[in-house]
C-alpha cells in the first residue's frame, strides 16, 4: 500500500508533546528559580534588631558559606521553620544570620524570646525594600553566601531532613573547595 | 447507610465500567449488529451512572460528612443552591457530571435510527471507548464515593468565590460543549474506518456539531461573564491559561463548524473536517489535562495531583496517537478533489480556518512556551496579554475581512474583479475614513479603527443577506443562523476595541464622606457597615452615583468574610447603563482610616455579551433549522 | 494569619505629573503581582504589589527610563516579573512560530488551487 508519508509528521510531534508534557508533570513551577544566583549580593545597610549596631551584605562576605534567612513573626511558616534554623545554627562553623522583613520590632524580639535566637546577627527591614533588592517575594526564604555571591536559594520554610538533603551538601562541598 | 450508598454507588460504576467495555466490541467486529443491545447497553450505562450522580446529589443535600469529598467541599449551613453546586464545584464530581453528560450523548445517538446500522455501531463504541477510560479514571483516581477515615461534625466548605449562582451552571454548560465533541470525534473515527466521509456524514453530524458548539460558547461566555464581576479586576478576559484551555478547542470547533457545512454542500475538504474534529476533542482533553494536572500556574486549577495528571496525559496519547494514525493511513481513501477555484467561497472559509489554526498556535504556543522554558531553560518567563493582543490583532484584520467577502462569493468560481467592483464604494470609503480616523483622533490607532469599521461592513452585511428573503417563498432563509452569528462576531469585535480604547479607572483611598470623579461621575462615599449575610459577614459600602447634581443610583460593594473555608471576598458592585457599565469594586482594608476603592467605567460591555448571546443563537438556528432528515440515510 | 498590625504605606504621589502618573500605571500593568498568581500589580493590592508600585513610583521620580526600571525588576526577580515577553533569544520561537504557521498555511492553499485559476 501506498502512505502519504507527510500524513506521518504529526505523529512525531504528538510524542513530542507527549513526552513534554511528561516531564513537565513532575516539574514544580510554583518555586522559581532566583536570577540572583551565581550575582554579587546586593549591598545593603540595615540596623540591627538587638544591638544599636548596623547589618550589612559586608557581614556575609567571608569565604565560609553562611546562611542569610528572612523572616517575620507574623509569618506562620517561620514558626513551623524555626526549629530546623536553631538545628542549623548548633551545627560547627555555620553562621546563620537573620533579616526581620516588615515587621514589628517588639513583636520580632518576642519571637526570639520565644523560641531561641538562632542568628549571629539580625537587620531589620522595614520597609522591605531590602527584601526587593534581593528579589523576596514569599518569606520565609534563605539564601546561602560565600564571597559576596548568592550560591543557592530556598523559598519557604526549611524542613528538618532538607537541611541533611540541600542545605549541608551544598554547604560541604563549598568548604572543600 | 452511607455504607449502603458507598456500595452502591461503587457498584453502580462499575456496571458502567462493564457495560461500556461490552459496547466497544463493534469496533473489532464491524459487520455484526444487533440495534437492541447497542440501545440496550447505552441506556444501562445513562441510568448507572445517573443513578450514581443522583446519589451523589443527596449525600450533598443533607450533609453526609463520612463522604471525604463531601466532607472538603460541602458545609451543612451553606444555602441549597451552593450545596448542589458543590457536586460539580469540585474535582471529583465533576468528572462523575463529565461521564453523565459523555453517556448522555451515547444515549441520544443510539436511539436514532440510522439506515447505515456500521456508522451508529461504530461510533457509539469509539464512545464506549471514552466512557470506559473515563469511569476506570474515577474509579481508582478520583473516586467521589470514598468513605472518609474519621467523624467529621461539619465539613470545610466550598471555597467561596465559587459560590455564586453562574458558577453553579456554567459548568455543565461547558461540559455539554466538550463532551458533545467527544460525539463528533467518535462519528469522525467511524466514518474513517468505514472510509465514508461524505455529504450523508456531514448532513447527520451537523446539528450535533453545532450544538456543542454553541454550548461550548456559551460554556466560555459565562466563565468570562463571571470573571467580570465576581474577580473584581475590571476585565473580562485574562488569557490566563485555564482560559485559554477553553478558547483552544473553541477555536478548533469554529473552524469545523465551517468545514461540516462545506462538506455537507460540496463533498470536498475531507481531510480538514476529520482533523479538526480529532483535534477539537484533543484540545478539550489537554484542557482538562492542564487544569487537573497542576502543571500550570493559574487562578483557577482547583485540582492538582500528578497521579491523575498521568493518567489524563496517557489517555490523551492513546486518543491523539490512535486517531492521527488512523488518519494516516486511512486519508487518502477518503478524499474527494476540491473542484473550486482560487476565487471562491471555499477558499475564503479555508483562508478562514487557517487563520483560525494560526490564532489557536499563538494560544497554544503562549501557554506552553512558559513551561517550556521553565523545563529546558530553568527560566520563567510570563506571557501576559500584550503578547496575544500584539499577535492576534492583525490575524483578526485579515480575519473579518474573508468574513465579509467569502459568504459573497459563489462556491465554485467567482470573478475577483465583480466582487471587488460591486463593493467598491464601501471599500474605498471605509480604508479612507479609518486612515483619515486614525491620524485625527490619536485615541484609536490604524488597527483598532480597521477592526471596527471592518466589522461594521460585517454587522451590516451580514443583517441585510440574512433577513432579506431571496425566492418568493422562503421567508426564512437557510443561512439565518450564519449571518446572525456573523453579525454578532462583527458587534462583539466592535464592543471589544471600544472597550479597550475607552475604558477608564482610578483607584482612590476612600473615606466615609468623600466625593470620587472620574470621567464626569461623582460617587460619594455615604457609609459603611457591618452586614450579615445567610453564610458570610459582610462589610458593605454605600455608595452614591451622581451626574450633574442628580443622584443616579447607589453602588452597594461589598467585603465578604467567609468562615468556612475562612476566606475574604470582594463583591463588585455594578450598575448596568446602556453604553457602559459603572464598576465599584472595594479591596480588603488594610488599615482602620480608608479603604482602597476601584472605580472603573467600562464602555459597551452589554452590546459585548449581546454580540455573544446573538453567536450562540446563530449557532443554535443553524442546528435546528432545515436539517436533511437522518431517516435518509 | 490575618495580618492586622501591618505598617501602612500611604500611597502618596503629590509631586508627580500626569505624564509621569500615567508612565507609573502603565507600568504597574506590566509588572505582575508575585504573590498573586496571574494579577498584575495594578490589579492586586496585596502588600507585595503595593511595595513594588512604591519603589516604580520611587525610580521614576529618580528620572529612570521604563527600560531601566524594567531591567532591575527582572535583575531581581527574573523575566517571570513582566507580563510581556521580551523580544531575544529566549522567545524568537514565541513570536516566530505563528508567523511561520500562517506562511506555510497560506503558501499550503495557494499551491492546491493555483493551478486551477
Amino acid at each position: 500500500m501506498k502512505y502519504n508519508y507527510f500524513k506521518f509528521i504529526p505523529l512525531l510531534f504528538i510524542i513530542g508533546f507527549g513526552i513534554f508534557f511528561y516531564f513537565s508533570l513532575s516539574n514544580d513551577t510554583s518555586k522559581l528559580s532566583s536570577p540572583l544566583i551565581g550575582k554579587e549580593l546586593p549591598s545593603f545597610t540595615v540596623p540591627e534588631l538587638l544591638s544599636n549596631g548596623e547589618f550589612m551584605d559586608k557581614d556575609l562576605g567571608g569565604a565560609i558559606p553562611v546562611i542569610l534567612n528572612v523572616w517575620a513573626s507574623w509569618c506562620i511558616p517561620c514558626r513551623v521553620e524555626h526549629p530546623a534554623l536553631m538545628t542549623l545554627a548548633n551545627m560547627d562553623e555555620i553562621d546563620v544570620y537573620g533579616l526581620n522583613y516588615k515587621d514589628d520590632e517588639e513583636e520580632a524580639k518576642k519571637f526570639i524570646d520565644e523560641l531561641g535566637n538562632p542568628f549571629k546577627k539580625i537587620g531589620i527591614d522595614r520597609s522591605g525594600r531590602t527584601g526587593i533588592d534581593l528579589g523576596v517575594y514569599g518569606i520565609p526564604e534563605t539564601f546561602i553566601i560565600k564571597d559576596g555571591h548568592v550560591l543557592y536559594k530556598h523559598i519557604g520554610p526549611i524542613h528538618v531532613n532538607e537541611i541533611e538533603e540541600k542545605i549541608l551538601p551544598i554547604l560541604n562541598k563549598e568548604r572543600k573547595q | 447507610m452511607s455504607t449502603t450508598i458507598y456500595y452502591i454507588s461503587n457498584i453502580l460504576i462499575i456496571i458502567c465500567l462493564a457495560s461500556s467495555l461490552l459496547q466497544t466490541r463493534y469496533l473489532f467486529n464491524i459487520n455484526k449488529f444487533n440495534n437492541l443491545s447497542i440501545s440496550f447497553l447505552a441506556t444501562i450505562q445513562l441510568f448507572s451512572i445517573l443513578i450514581a450522580f443522583g446519589l451523589l446529589i443527596y449525600l450533598f443535600l443533607i450533609s453526609d460528612f463520612s463522604f471525604e469529598l463531601v466532607y472538603l467541599n460541602s458545609h451543612s449551613e451553606k444555602p441549597l443552591i451552593y450545596k448542589l453546586s458543590g457536586v460539580w464545584g469540585n474535582h471529583e464530581g465533576s468528572m462523575l457530571l463529565w461521564i453523565l453528560i459523555l453517556v448522555l450523548f451515547n444515549f441520544f445517538f443510539s436511539l436514532f435510527s440510522f439506515k447505515r446500522k456500521i456508522f451508529q455501531n461504530l461510533t457509539v463504541s469509539v464512545q464506549s471507548l471514552m466512557i470506559f477510560g473515563f469511569t476506570l479514571f474515577i474509579l481508582f483516581l478520583s473516586n467521589p464515593f470514598k468513605l472518609s477515615e474519621n467523624n467529621y461534625a461539619d465539613g470545610i466548605g466550598l471555597n467561596p468565590i465559587l459560590q455564586d449562582p453562574l458558577l453553579a451552571i456554567h459548568p455543565p454548560v461547558l461540559y455539554l460543549g466538550y463532551v458533545g465533541f467527544s460525539l463528533v470525534f467518535s462519528f469522525a473515527i467511524a466514518g474513517l474506518i468505514c472510509k465514508e466521509i461524505d455529504k450523508t456524514w456531514a448532513s447527520i453530524i451537523k446539528p450535533w456539531v453545532f450544538i456543542a458548539w454553541s454550548f461550548l460558547t456559551a460554556g466560555i461566555a459565562l466563565g468570562s461573564f463571571w470573571a467580570y464581576y465576581e474577580l473584581g479586576w475590571g476585565g473580562y478576559w485574562f488569557w490566563d491559561p485555564v482560559e485559554n484551555a477553553s478558547l483552544m478547542p473553541w477555536l478548533a470547533a469554529t473552524a469545523l463548524i465551517h468545514c461540516v457545512v462545506v462538506l455537507e454542500k460540496k463533498n470536498t475538504m475531507q481531510s480538514w473536517t476529520i482533523v479538526l474534529a480529532i483535534m477539537t476533542f484533543s484540545l478539550s482533553l489537554i484542557g482538562t489535562f492542564l487544569v487537573r494536572s497542576g502543571i500550570l500556574n493559574s487562578v483557577h486549577t482547583f485540582a492538582s495531583d500528578p497521579g491523575r495528571g498521568l493518567f489524563i496525559l496517557i489517555f490523551l496519547f492513546i486518543v491523539l496517537f490512535g486517531s492521527f494514525f488512523l488518519f494516516a493511513i486511512q486519508s487518502e481513501k477518503i478524499n474527494k478533489p476540491d473542484l473550486s477555484s482560487l476565487v471562491s467561497r471555499s477558499t475564503g472559509i479555508q483562508i478562514n480556518n487557517w487563520l483560525l489554526m494560526t490564532i489557536l498556535s499563538v494560544v497554544f504556543i503562549g501557554t506552553m512556551y512558559p513551561l517550556a522554558t521553565d523545563l529546558f531553560l530553568n527560566q520563567s518567563l510570563t506571557v501576559g496579554p500584550q503578547y496575544y493582543a500584539i499577535t492576534i490583532t492583525p490575524l483578526i484584520i485579515i480575519f473579518i475581512f474573508f468574513m465579509i467577502f467569502s459568504p459573497r462569493l459563489g462556491w465554485k468560481e467567482s470573478k475577483l474583479i465583480n466582487l471587488i467592483m460591486s463593493m467598491r464604494f464601501i471599500l474605498i470609503s471605509v480604508l479612507s475614513l479609518s486612515f483619515i480616523i486614525s491620524l485625527y483622533f490619536d485615541l484609536f490607532n490604524l488597527s483598532e479603527i480597521t477592526i471596527i469599521f471592518l466589522s461594521l461592513i460585517l454587522v451590516f452585511t451580514s443583517l441585510k443577506s440574512g433577513f432579506r428573503p431571496s425566492g418568493k417563498n422562503t421567508i426564512i432563509k437557510s443561512n439565518l443562523g450564519q449571518n446572525i452569528a456573523h453579525a454578532g462576531f462583527g458587534i462583539f469585535m466592535i464592543a471589544v476595541v471600544s472597550n479597550a480604547v475607552y475604558s477608564k479607572e482610578k483607584i482612590y483611598d476612600a473615606k466615609v464622606g468623600d466625593s470620587l470623579e472620574l470621567s464626569g461621575y461623582i460617587f460619594n462615599f455615604k457609609k459603611i457597615e457591618q452586614v450579615e449575610g445567610a453564610n458570610f459577614n459582610s462589610l458593605k459600602a454605600y455608595i452614591d452615583l451622581e451626574k450633574e447634581e442628580k443622584i443616579l443610583d447607589e453602588f452597594t460593594p461589598e467585603i465578604r468574610f467567609y468562615s468556612d473555608p475562612p476566606t475574604i471576598t470582594s463583591e463588585t458592585s455594578i450598575i448596568h447603563k446602556f453604553f457602559s457599565d459603572i464598576y465599584v469594586v472595594m479591596n480588603v482594608p488594610q488599615n482602620q482610616q480608608s479603604v482602597s476603592v476601584r472605580l472603573h467605567i467600562k464602555p459597551f460591555m452589554n452590546i459585548l455579551w449581546f454580540g455573544v448571546i446573538m453567536i450562540i443563537l446563530g449557532g443554535l438556528i443553524t442546528a435546528f433549522l432545515k436539517r436533511t432528515r437522518i431517516d435518509e440515510v | 494569619m490575618k495580618k492586622i498590625c501591618l505598617i501602612f504605606f500611604l500611597l502618596i504621589s503629590t509631586n508627580m505629573s500626569i505624564a509621569e502618573e500615567n508612565r507609573a500605571i502603565n507600568l504597574f500593568k506590566e509588572v505582575r503581582c508575585l504573590v498573586c498568581q496571574g494579577q498584575t500589580i495594578h490589579e492586586s493590592n496585596a502588600e507585595m504589589a503595593e511595595d513594588l508600585k512604591e519603589v516604580i513610583r520611587e525610580k521614576i521620580d529618580q528620572g529612570q527610563t521604563d527600560g531601566e526600571i524594567k531591567s532591575f525588576l527582572i535583575e531581581k526577580y527574573g523575566n517571570w516579573i513582566i507580563m510581556t515577553p521580551p523580544f531575544n533569544g529566549l522567545t524568537y520561537l514565541l513570536w516566530f512560530v505563528p508567523l511561520i504557521i500562517l506562511l506555510f498555511g497560506i503558501y499550503f492553499i495557494l499551491s492546491k488551487k493555483s493551478h486551477k485559476v
